[in-house]
């Protein structure tokens, strides 16, 4: 029986340092275009809905529209009134100014699929391509952590709305030998996940290189591999 | 001999000469002049006496009462059991009238038509189902990765793993805005309209 209640931590004489990150996530604003055969059974549904139907009353000669007896109008005059307003009609475009210019920075691209926010941060004396992290700071929980991460790197006018307080990922990776030596032996990863609301970037000089939002589909191209790996794990598509 | 100066200024507020009347009473409580003054109300008056009522009248009246709550109750009851049409649910006449008229002369389908339905048909439901079989495999893993980060959290610290199962309130309750099927077209004014409101009442 006591064994069912304890929930003491193992203890070892290992050090890590705890590091909150944050997984900042642009959904996507449309939808995916149909694939092959979403469009061939699309076609299909509309065909048989069509052949099940009646006539309404604007096909044919059944009825025609007659508004007040004065302005008499065809039920082909009023099709090709509604036909030529749709021609006027201008859709925004699905593949915007910077997904031609390849514009990593803006969040106008991609339309159809999840950006997520990485930064190139100074990590010992190097700079890597990873999401926002922080050290964890006594008294706080992990998921401020993660907050502030953002708005250390980031700026105060990124707003996100942090999908839960509890880690969605993990991922550890060890210190250089001479710093293994003096304290921690390394550092484990707590990633959150929150939605982009509104805000731009404001890069905190020093700390950072870069920043891009890359689509979730090409996380693997971020290095190292365990790395993109533990972050793909929690998002919607996944290495095959 | 203490005047009427001395009184004055010890009680400042009653005063000794009422202004309007001339009395020999000299003093008064109430500083304003002394009107006439009507009686607020009476505390009681005499009973009065009950009238008698012809026993046949009483049985009327309340004969009456009864037959008109009974009318009501009838009226009701008729009533309930009429319900609000709802007019998408009824075929309109005009639309059984003017059948023959509304079929469409359609060609039969060929036989090669209905074969290609029929596989399509099959590979729909192939697909649909290799797309949820994928769904739930996506879910498991992101579930399975969660537990994991919080096992190793556990292993850290109690306190903050503790800290990390509160309920976050702020995300209840949760909306989100789903994918549109067009991109929004960047400061459109929507066209005005007249908004006409043609429910019925009932």
């Amino acid at each position: 029986m006591a064994k069912n209640f304890s929930t003491t931590s193992k203890v070892t004489n290992e050090k890590w340092d705890l590091v909150g990150a944050l997984v900042v996530e642009r959904r996507p604003v449309i939808i995916k275009e149909l694939t092959e055969i979403e469009k061939t059974f699309t076609d299909l549904l509309q065909q048989i809905e069509f052949e099940k139907s009646l006539k309404s009353d604007h096909e044919g000669d059944i009825d025609n529209i007659d508004l007040d007896g004065v302005n008499q109008q065809t039920a082909q005059d009023f099709k090709d009134m509604c036909k030529e307003e749709l021609a006027k009609f201008n859709l925004a475009p699905r593949i915007t100014e910077s997904d031609k210019k390849n514009d990593l920075k803006s969040l106008d691209r991609c339309l159809d699929s999840h950006l997520l926010l990485l930064v190139e941060h100074k990590l010992g004396g190097t700079y890597n391509w990873i999401v926002p992290q922080s050290l964890h700071q006594e008294g706080e929980g992990l998921h401020e952590t993660a907050l502030r991460a953002l708005e250390e790197n980031c700026g105060g006018d990124l707003k996100v709305k942090l999908l839960g307080r509890v880690p969605w990922g993990f991922y550890k990776y060890k210190y250089p030998r001479d710093l293994r030596e003096k304290g921690p032996v390394g550092a484990k990863v707590f990633f959150f996940k929150a939605n982009y609301l509104s805000g731009q970037v404001k890069l905190a000089p020093k700390i950072n290189k870069d920043f891009k939002w890359l689509e979730s589909s090409k996380i693997f191209d971020v290095k190292p591999d365990a790395y993109s790996d533990s972050v793909s794990q929690f998002l919607l598509s996944c290495r095959r | 001999m203490v005047g009427p100066s001395f009184l004055s200024a010890a009680f400042s507020r009653i005063s000794l000469v009422a202004p309007c009347i001339n009395s020999t009473r000299g003093i008064t409580l109430y500083s304003n002049p002394l009107l006439f003054k009507t009686t607020a109300y009476l505390n009681a008056e005499p009973l009065k006496k009950k009238k008698r009522i012809d026993p046949q009248i009483l049985k009327q009246r309340e004969e009456r009462k009864k037959r008109r709550l009974e009318k009501q109750i009838r009226r009701l009851e008729k009533n309930a059991r009429q319900f609000k049409p709802i007019d998408e649910l009824e075929v309109p006449l005009k639309l059984i009238d003017e059948r023959e008229l509304r079929t469409r002369n359609l060609s039969p389908i060929s036989p090669e038509e209905e074969e290609r339905r029929a596989l399509l048909f099959k590979a729909w439901a192939r697909y649909k189902r290799e797309q949820r079989l994928e769904e739930i495999q996506m879910i498991d893993r992101v579930i399975f990765c969660q537990q994991k980060a919080m096992d190793e959290l556990r292993k850290e610290s109690e306190d903050l793993y503790q800290k990390a199962i509160q309920l976050d309130t702020e995300l209840i309750p949760f909306e989100a805005t789903g994918p549109m099927r067009t991109p929004p077209i960047k400061a459109y004014e929507g066209p005005d309209g007249e908004y006409i409101d043609v429910s019925k009442k009932w």
